[in-house]
């Protein structure tokens, strides 16, 4: 054999390794990947009682409900149940809904979701790593991923397990050996954000901040077509935001509920434990309005 | 197209799966397309540059060939330089020397507004019409013959490895491998391969991991900076303009073996110099060279006594300062440089000096010194103004405040520089830049996946586009 075709072998044995390696010690590595993987168990668990309700969405949603006490107080005759993995977004949520509830016979009667900011930019390698499928990607394109290197992204990532987790692997590595690696990490990248909007705020032709979000238009589209009943919560964080100009709308032509909890009474900085996550305090009082909420507006299922 | 982009590997392999189907004249003339199709990719209206600026140095080149008169052939010659210097100095310079001028007469109390362009800069604008000027000198001064085939001369002059950054190819060398029929063996492709590997690696993960913490120190108000934050910062972008440039060589090296093409080193571990000569010899070693011979030694060089000697070190230094950019960072960067030169020319006249033999020890001590002198010219170099230079040179010396920020940056450039300096100490100490190749193949195996492993994992966040597109 040449050199240069052993090159090649060695590099494409090494990249074996390291992906067996990272397929088998994922769940260990990552309590994301721990989370993801036990959305099927949920699912599951869902298909074998029904009927449910389930709430699907990132971090936000995670530190906001309190599934025990949403279950007694909002009086639903549903079994609730809670799939959010972090920093996931609609894009996630659309393609989660189908490959991992619906494909195992999980049809919710109800979906609630926690959204905030508008429109977000899709993740492709998160999207081709766990939630999506090749076959997605028509779809994830019209939506608007439509730039080539986020479809190579998503490619890669689908085949590569090790591609699409490298973002938890880097900062794994790196809280190893470099200190404090988080936190000024962060700082770093909010600097970055603030002077690439000073920079664009000087060029003419800024988004508006109200833009219509077509990815919340699809997802209650998905929803309406399964026979789902659609729940969209506007969560309330301390930077206040602007929700898209057609949310209400979209909404109720999806027969869907939509509830705007950005101003909750009984909400103010005390209740997070970051700019947007609530603490223990925020999440009972926005458990509490929401199964009152929820409880009124659901009379179908309530007990 | 940036070299560690998907949409170029795509593009790549299409030429070569197009190449290896084809003779030899036909590789050419599809080289030729696949180079324009490049370089129109970033902005199809400079085509009509490169394309008018071929057309010029053919033309002259056959016209200097073609002629006996001395005069006749000097004119053909300077239209040559004249048209590329000229269009260098439109899109580079207009605004600058504009601004420049207008601040001048601002100063005399005279209020001209004169007109400040909105010129695009053409990519690689820099490394072309050098290129091509070399071409017409190298001709006119009988070191080379002109080219036979106007598509093989356009072809020297875009082929797409090496257009938008270099190495600046001498037509001496690049041209021969044009108009003859290459052979790919098996060499080429292991020897390209580590190339590219090396190249993606310094270029993905030591440079476009060095850049957030750069641009963050760089940015905020040199008040809100410590001295070690200052020499993290310039440490972190001495990495980070060696990582973009070197790699990107490196790719364009690596690509071309893969055509059958042999592309000058154009860095040779610099950062191992212990003098500026060295460095200099290490260095972006194309447009060094190309200064040594087509502005240094028509100057006079070192022929006319030390007094001019120093005065050519410093022309030199400072238009190689210009090249860079319209500014007078850049401008004060070359002359750091020539006053570097001339220091240490003089320091290296003294008897006692050359008489030393420096050991281990002092090597190491001499490499340090001078990693830390040149990266005082980085510090000139990425600076956003002559003012903040001087600002963050004197709390660089004056100010030892250790924080925990510039402890995680110092951290985060050993973690990602440590093992690409094992690597070059190691081809350092063997005398070979490719002893890797030649090692056993567990160590290969070893490195290889180690590179891989690191460009999975640690692409940054928000791609870098290679800082010497700006020039």
């Amino acid at each position: 054999m040449s050199q240069g075709k052993k090159d090649i072998v060695l590099v494409l044995a090494a990249i074996l390794l390291l992906e067996i390696g990272i397929r088998l010690l994922a769940p260990v590595l990552s309590g994301n990947v721990r989370q993801i993987e036990a959305m099927s168990d949920t699912a599951a668990d869902m298909a074998r009682h029904p009927p449910a309700l389930l709430f699907l969405g990132n971090s936000l949603t995670g530190n906001a409900v309190d599934t025990e006490t949403f279950s007694r107080l909002s009086g639903l005759k549903l079994n609730v149940y809670m799939a959010v993995p972090d920093s996931t977004s609609l894009w996630d949520w659309y393609c989660i809904i189908d490959h991992t509830f619906v494909s195992q016979g999980a049809i919710p009667e109800v979906v609630v979701i926690g959204y905030a900011w508008g429109r977000t930019p899709p993740v492709p390698q998160r999207l081709g790593g766990f939630f999506c499928r090749m076959e997605d990607l028509p779809v994830l394109y019209r939506l608007g991923m439509n730039h080539f290197d986020q479809i190579m992204d998503f490619i890669v990532a689908r085949v590569l397990r090790l591609y699409a987790l490298h973002e938890v692997l880097q900062k794994r590595i790196l809280d190893l050996f470099v200190p404090q690696y988080r936190e000024f990490t962060q700082e770093i990248n909010a600097e970055a954000r603030a002077r690439k909007k000073k920079n664009h705020q000087l060029v003419a032709g800024t988004r508006r901040a109200d833009e219509s979000d077509p990815m919340l238009g699809a997802w209650l589209e998905r929803l309406q077509a399964l026979g789902i009943k659609p729940v969209v919560v506007a969560m309330p964080v301390i930077d206040p935001y602007l929700l898209p100009h057609d949310f209400f709308d979209l909404i109720d032509r999806a027969d869907g509920i939509a509830i705007d909890f950005r101003n909750l009474p009984g909400i103010g900085k005390k209740h997070f434990r970051d700019p947007i996550h609530l603490n223990e305090q925020g999440r009972a009082i926005f458990t509490q309005a929401l199964a009152r909420r929820l409880h009124q507006a659901l009379p179908t299922y309530a007990r | 197209m940036l070299f560690n982009s998907y949409i170029f590997w795509i593009f790549f392999l299409l030429v070569m799966l197009l190449y290896r189907q084809m003779n030899h004249r036909q590789q050419n003339r599809m080289l030729l397309v696949a180079s324009y199709i490049f370089y129109g990719y970033w902005d199809y209206r400079f085509l009509s540059l490169i394309f008018i600026s071929t057309v010029i140095d053919f033309i002259a080149s056959k016209k200097i060939t073609a002629n006996d008169d001395a005069g006749c052939r000097k004119r053909w010659l300077l239209l040559s330089v004249v048209f590329n210097l000229g269009m260098l100095g439109f899109f580079k310079y207009w605004n600058f020397f504009i601004g420049e001028v207008s601040a001048s007469l601002s100063m005399m109390g005279i209020d001209a507004s004169l007109p400040l362009l909105h010129v695009v800069l053409p990519v690689g604008i820099s490394f072309y019409t050098f290129q091509t000027m070399s071409y017409t000198v190298d001709v006119y001064r009988g070191k080379t013959k002109p080219a036979e085939d106007f598509l093989d001369f356009a072809l020297y002059v875009s082929f797409f490895p090496q257009l938008v950054a270099g190495p600046i190819e001498r037509s001496s060398h690049l041209l021969p491998q044009i108009t003859i029929a290459r052979h790919i063996g098996n060499r080429d492709f292991s020897e390209g391969f580590y190339h590219v590997l090396t190249g993606l690696f310094k270029k993905v993960v030591i440079a476009d991991n060095m850049a957030p913490l750069v641009n963050t120190v760089f940015s905020r108000p040199v008040s809100e900076l410590t001295g070690p934050e200052v020499i993290m910062g310039v440490y972190a972008f001495a990495f980070q303009i060696y990582g973009d440039f070197s790699g990107y060589s490196s790719i364009a090296k690596g690509i071309a073996h893969w055509m059958g093409f042999d592309l000058m080193w154009n860095f040779k571990n610099p950062y191992f110099s212990q003098t500026p000569s060295e460095f200099w010899q290490r260095w972006h070693i194309s447009l060094s060279s190309w200064l040594r011979d087509y502005l240094y030694i028509p100057l006079g060089g070192n022929r006319h006594g030390q007094g001019k000697t120093f005065r050519n070190l410093m022309v030199t230094m400072c238009l190689g300062g210009l090249w860079h950019g319209a500014g007078w960072t850049y401008i004060l960067w070359g002359f750091y440089h020539g006053v570097l030169l001339i220091v240490y020319h003089a320091i290296g006249q003294v008897k006692a000096v050359t008489r030393l033999q420096p050991g281990v020890f002092l090597r190491f001590l001499n490499i340090v010194l001078f990693f830390n002198l040149i990266a005082v010219s980085w510090l000139m170099f990425r600076a956003e103004s002559v003012s903040q230079i001087g600002d963050m040179l004197q709390l660089a010396i004056t100010d030892f405040t250790l924080t925990d920020f510039s402890r995680y940056g110092f951290v985060m450039i050993a973690f990602f520089t440590m093992p690409l300096i094992l690597l070059e100490y190691w081809t350092e100490k063997a005398g070979d830049l490719l002893v890797l190749l030649k090692a056993h193949w567990l160590l290969r195996f070893a490195s290889y996946g180690y590179f891989v492993l690191m460009l999975i994992i640690f692409p940054p966040l928000v791609s870098q586009e290679f800082i010497y597109f700006q020039f």
